[in-house]
């Protein structure tokens, strides 16, 4: 790994970084305000909702264990979005991570530099992820803030919000090397921004009704996605992680990372022109 | 024209992913539906409870128990995708140019840049309706799968063209980000956008004083309950699109037509 590479790769990213945490911030501050009011409204339908038959409450769309009404499932219903938000960033920084240097004509200039592929790979790799982490720091700070400010009196179990909040950067992750495996798999990527919504809106439509019970393949498939993975409601009811999908999500992500760096290190790099 | 063609076949691969993604999408939802649909038991408990307490609880209209409710829960989504494809489209086009440093090619064609641009425009509006269209035709199967009624078949109509007009819309405003800006310096502010006008769209529905969020967000103009309760968009709705559309996508030809764009 190179430092004067990460270090500017990292700077590079930075710029970036700020405006996706300030959108993660202003998600989580424009939402949670609503939650007062809304918990009332619900904490009376609930009420009523709650002598109907589980099949039935299932259809309409509530799950067991949570309710809408208390501030943590109200924010897991945030905390969808955010991943959403989470995903379009760390898939786009997944494609440009090795992708960037040849659409900008500077990759020949790079690789001539006395530096490997290896540590140009794994200086790039390094910032990518320090940067999303910093932005899973902002997350967290924003969620907690956010949830002491205005949770009303509806209390919360720190412990649950910490469980469905440490799962970001695995997610992120997930994205950040499926993402880069993507962009060496094509010949040029020429403009980043429709792979990286293409990958996250794929998994998430993937993901879209997971928890309502389908068919075995409809339900194999939903399973394949880390919006699946990491349901914050689920984390929610069951108070812990679900240890084989949280195996294949990292086990995607060491095959998504291991492919890039295969296919990097044997990448045909033309000059600019 | 031949620009119009040369756009269209740029973009082909671009739309059939979104229609892929849309259909996987569409594949996966109904399954879930079927289940909930096909059980007597679950239809016997809903056909017993009082309709007027469900109506006040508002959680009749969209449920997983009625083809409407498909349509109704699924507008939600397809219009974030039709939003998404319209403002990729509507800015792509014209960003492409300046992007892939073919700008000063193009422009230097014995065409005017009014001309170039509205090539542009109607190849990126043939990509909308071409992908609205994919999308009503895999609803159209899937509302018969489910048991279409005549009253469900129309909604559907209804909730395809909102999105038509959302997608527009939408599109409308890349065009307009694009043709103002170098790529570079937009960056992804054109997704902001629809991100946060979506987000609005979903704070609209969770409380009633925030109705005036209706006039801002295009998500809320053809929102599924109005759409399936009035039978027509409504009026307001109509125009604002209108003048959405016609003040982005003329203040973008003006704009182009004045900005100095390098070789």
């Amino acid at each position: 790994m190179s430092a004067t590479i990460y270090r500017h790769e990292l700077r590079r990213l930075l710029r970036s970084v700020w405006k996706w945490s300030l959108g993660v911030l202003l998600v989580h501050y424009v939402y949670l305000p609503f939650f007062p009011a809304f918990a009332q409204q619900q904490s009376a339908m609930e009420a009523f909702l709650r002598q109907l038959p589980s099949e039935y409450l299932a259809a309409l769309g509530f799950k067991a264990g949570v309710s809408y009404a208390s501030v943590l499932g109200f924010y897991t219903m945030v905390f969808r979005f955010v991943q959403l938000v989470l995903a379009v960033q760390a898939s786009r920084y997944g494609v440009d991570l090795l992708s960037s240097e040849e659409r900008y004509g500077t990759a020949d200039f790079l690789l001539t530099r006395p530096v490997s592929r290896a540590q140009v790979f794994w200086a790039k790799f390094a910032a990518a992820l320090s940067a999303l982490a910093l932005t899973w720091a902002v997350v967290w700070v924003t969620a907690w803030s956010s949830i002491a400010l205005f949770h009303g009196d509806s209390p919360y179990d720190g412990d649950t919000l910490a469980l469905i909040l440490s799962s970001v950067l695995p997610f992120q992750v997930f994205f950040l090397a499926v993402g880069a495996a993507l962009s060496m798999l094509v010949r040029k990527v020429r403009n980043s921004t429709p792979w990286a919504l293409g990958l996250a809106f794929a998994l998430y439509a993937l993901s879209a009704f997971a928890d309502v019970q389908g068919n075995a393949i409809t339900d194999a498939l939903a399973w394949l996605s880390p919006f699946t993975h990491f349901q914050p409601a689920v984390l929610m009811a069951q108070r812990a992680y679900d240890l084989p999908a949280l195996g294949f999500s990292l086990g995607v992500t060491w095959m998504g990372l291991i492919l890039a760096w295969l296919l990097f290190r044997r990448r045909d790099i033309p000059a600019a022109l | 024209m031949s620009l119009y063609r040369r756009e269209l076949q740029a973009h082909l691969r671009s739309l059939l992913i979104w229609i892929g993604v849309t259909g996987l999408f569409t594949l996966l939802a109904v399954p879930k539906f079927a289940v909930y649909m096909q059980n007597p038991e679950l239809l016997q408990i809903m056909e017993s409870m009082p309709q007027g307490l469900l109506r006040a609880l508002n959680i009749n209209a969209f449920s997983l128990l009625t083809v409407e409710g498909y349509i109704g829960l699924m507008h939600g989504y397809l219009a974030l995708f039709a939003a998404i494809v319209g403002v990729i489209w509507g800015g792509g086009l014209v960003a492409a140019e300046e992007r892939n440093k073919t700008a000063d090619f193009t422009l230097s064609l014995p065409v005017t840049r009014a001309q170039v641009l509205t090539s542009k425009i109607l190849a990126s509006v043939t990509l909308l309706a071409a992908y609205i269209l994919a999308t009503w035709g895999m609803n159209e199967v899937a509302v018969r799968y489910l048991g279409a009624t005549p009253e469900a078949e129309r909604f559907l109509a209804l909730s395809m063209m909102g999105q038509f007009f959302i997608g527009l819309t939408f599109l409308a405003l890349g065009f307009f980000i694009a043709c103002a800006a170098h790529p570079k310096r937009t960056g992804g502010w054109p997704l902001a956008f629809v991100f946060a006008l979506y987000l609005l769209s979903l704070l609209k529905s969770m409380n009633e004083h925030l109705n005036f969020l209706q006039y801002l967000t295009p998500f809320q103009y053809f929102a599924p309950l109005d759409l399936y309760t009035n039978h027509r968009p409504s009026a307001f709705a109509l125009v604002l699109t209108a003048l959405w559309v016609i003040a982005l996508v003329s203040g973008g030809y003006w704009v182009y037509n004045r900005r100095d764009i390098g070789a």
